[in-house]
């Protein structure tokens, strides 16, 4: 039972995470090595609202300073994408060190201003409730619904309004959607804002349960990596499969055999999906 | 008399700021004595040596390899348990560790240069955050957080300390602008250029790649168990992915595929960092700031900017006649 629970929870919160890296790769064709930074600004961008810009206030001001806090990420990633990625965005290579550079800046600033040991941020719903027999927080908990409003919310809008359409164009087939008339410049850009809006909001809600440290880029970005292979990278159904399946492996393997191995079973499914099947569950061959 | 010609024309061949680099920075514990700057020297030779060896593959194949870490970090593990619980002299722990990597190499090389773009650069990530991860695990071995303290220096004394790492560095800059220069260089150029073509002209495009792989590891090691070794101490920083990421970056920066360019940028660049002691707490900020502005201006790499290339002068400068 609690493995059941807790796989949920950390399927969610990966599924956050992984959705908008699998979208900006089949979109944009951009490898977001920055995507963690994304999550990881979220969590600090709402510590910087809520304690330094409001002072503390209630629990609207602390919804209020997390929404803040995604919005002002996507704009980020929207500077991210146009200044710096925007005028090489063929070169995979320049792509790859630069969103990989710009990950270590970013930690280094939080770690400047921040100092090293990390900030905390106060949870959004207090208490925690026992559902079948454990201890569940009301934080995590809360990961559940924004995901399962959040995830159709963007399937939503990306098979039925006309912004949404000219995505998944340009994810289709890219040379067609420009023929089409669809401008790539804003596509990548409002996908850029997008997919670092979720990966900001995922940083948010998990803000209050984990540490906000400097380094906290580092995990989710290798975890988006191996939903994005495990699910197929280009396939966004195949991305929250995935995630769910990272989050149940994970949670099993963290009671079944040691706490240590956690963090060695999405290594694992990383490498071996690759050598073995590399394009994933739903995936399809990318040329 | 052929020979003594041959390597004449194999000195005049080379870059002639690269060789005033070795010669000069070779000749600096003559000038000062101060043990902090032969010490940055020292530091900057190793990252001089990281960077050239990662250029080999990925700037000759553009296989982006994001877990050099795995190499210099796991050779200097290696070399360290060797060094402290067998009690094998650095001279031989070193080579021995660098040729296990070299086989490591060849073994993950196998396993991973048929993925192409984006997946080989992750999948050689994980592979370092293995690697990572398990000398947390493995406490007993590894000390976990603190590392190995107390392994055995080349020599008592620090100068001599500083010439044997320069000897080295100044080894791997020759031999790699040897390889580069021979037929393999050139097919990995081709590889580059076009893989599918190359394989068509009948060259084992993959045996090629799985062999710069195996150099660029081996001489990564070397270079791992060196610092390692210089430092006294090996530690979880030397897997970390922080170290992969200032590998590339210095090289990046001082030009793909060059060989001198990545010298030339590891050497200035490492200066620069220990320069910035001075506002240590602003230093990796500034650092890294820097790194992302002369990547953002310059994306071919210093070396390769516009006015190098297009005046004879510098670029016999940079990089020597060529042919």
């Amino acid at each position: 039972m609690e493995i059941l629970i807790l796989g949920a929870v950390r399927g969610a919160l990966y599924a956050l995470i992984a959705v908008g890296y699998v979208l900006i790769y089949s979109v944009g064709g951009i490898l977001n090595l920055a995507h963690g930074s994304y999550y990881m600004l979220g969590a600090y961008m709402t510590y910087i609202f809520y304690t330094l810009v409001f002072g503390t206030g209630g629990k609207l001001i602390l919804i209020l300073s997390s929404m803040l806090a995604v919005l002002s990420v996507g704009i980020i990633a929207g500077i991210v994408y146009y200044v710096l990625l925007r005028p090489r965005i063929e070169s995979l290579t320049y792509v790859l060190v630069i969103t990989l550079a710009l990950a270590l800046f970013i930690s280094e600033i939080m770690s400047l201003f921040f100092g090293v040991a990390g900030t905390s941020v106060p949870s959004f719903v207090e208490g925690s409730r026992p559902i079948g027999g454990i201890q569940v927080i009301n934080q995590q908990l809360l990961l559940f619904p924004v995901a399962a409003v959040i995830l159709p919310g963007l399937w939503f809008f990306l098979k039925r309004t006309k912004t949404g359409q000219g995505i998944d164009a340009v994810a289709q087939q890219r040379d067609g959607a420009v023929l089409m008339g669809v401008n790539i410049v804003k596509v990548n850009l409002i996908t850029s804002g997008l997919s670092a809006c979720l990966a900001a909001l995922a940083g948010t809600l998990i803000a209050p349960v984990s540490s906000v440290v400097p380094h906290m880029w580092v995990y989710p970005l290798i975890k988006a990596f191996a939903i994005a292979i495990l699910g197929g990278i280009g396939s966004l159904a195949g991305s929250i499969i995935a995630s769910f399946i990272l989050g149940y492996a994970e949670v099993s393997s963290s009671f079944l055999i040691s706490d240590q191995l956690t963090e060695m079973v999405t290594l694992f499914i990383i490498v071996f999906v690759l050598l073995f099947k590399p394009h994933g569950i739903m995936g399809f061959r990318l040329e | 008399m052929t020979s003594s010609k041959k390597s004449a024309f194999f000195i005049q061949r080379e870059s002639p700021i690269a060789l005033l680099l070795i010669v000069g920075g070779s000749l600096f514990p003559l000038v000062s004595d101060n043990f902090f700057y032969i010490e940055v020297i020292k530091t900057a030779a190793i990252y001089a040596i990281f960077a050239m060896s990662w250029d080999i593959l990925t700037g000759y194949t553009h296989e982006v390899n994001f877990g050099f870490a795995f190499f210099v970090g796991g050779t200097g593990y290696l070399s360290g348990i060797l060094n402290t619980f067998f009690s094998v002299s650095p001279f031989w722990a070193v080579p021995v560790s660098a040729l296990a990597a070299g086989i490591f190499g060849i073994v993950i090389g196998y396993l991973t240069l048929r993925l192409k773009g984006p997946y080989f650069a992750m999948v050689t990530m994980v592979f370092a955050s293995i690697l990572f991860t398990l000398s947390f695990i493995y406490t007993e071995i590894t000390g976990g957080e603190e590392g190995i303290s107390g392994l055995e220096t080349f020599s008592d004394d620090l100068i001599t300390d500083f010439f044997i790492v320069w000897a080295v560095m100044a080894l791997t800059y020759f031999m790699l602008r040897i390889y580069a220069h021979s037929k393999h260089g050139i097919i990995l150029k081709a590889i580059r250029a076009d893989e599918d073509a190359a394989k068509s002209a009948g060259i084992n495009t993959s045996y090629y790649k799985i062999e710069a792989f195996a150099l660029s590891a081996t001489l990564g090691g070397i270079g791992g168990g060196i610092f390692a070794h210089s430092q006294m101490h090996i530690g979880p920083t030397m897997l970390s992915g922080e170290l992969s990421i200032v590998v590339v970056l210095l090289t990046m920066i001082g030009g793909l595929g060059t060989i001198v360019g990545p010298l030339l940028g590891a050497v200035c660049l490492s200066v620069l960092n220990e320069y910035l002691r001075v506002v240590e707490e602003y230093r990796l900020v500034i650092y890294t700031g820097v790194m992302i502005l002369l990547i953002y201006l310059a994306p071919d790499g210093l070396i390769n900017l516009k006015f190098i290339k297009n005046s004879k002068r510098l670029t016999y400068l940079f990089f020597g006649p060529r042919e």
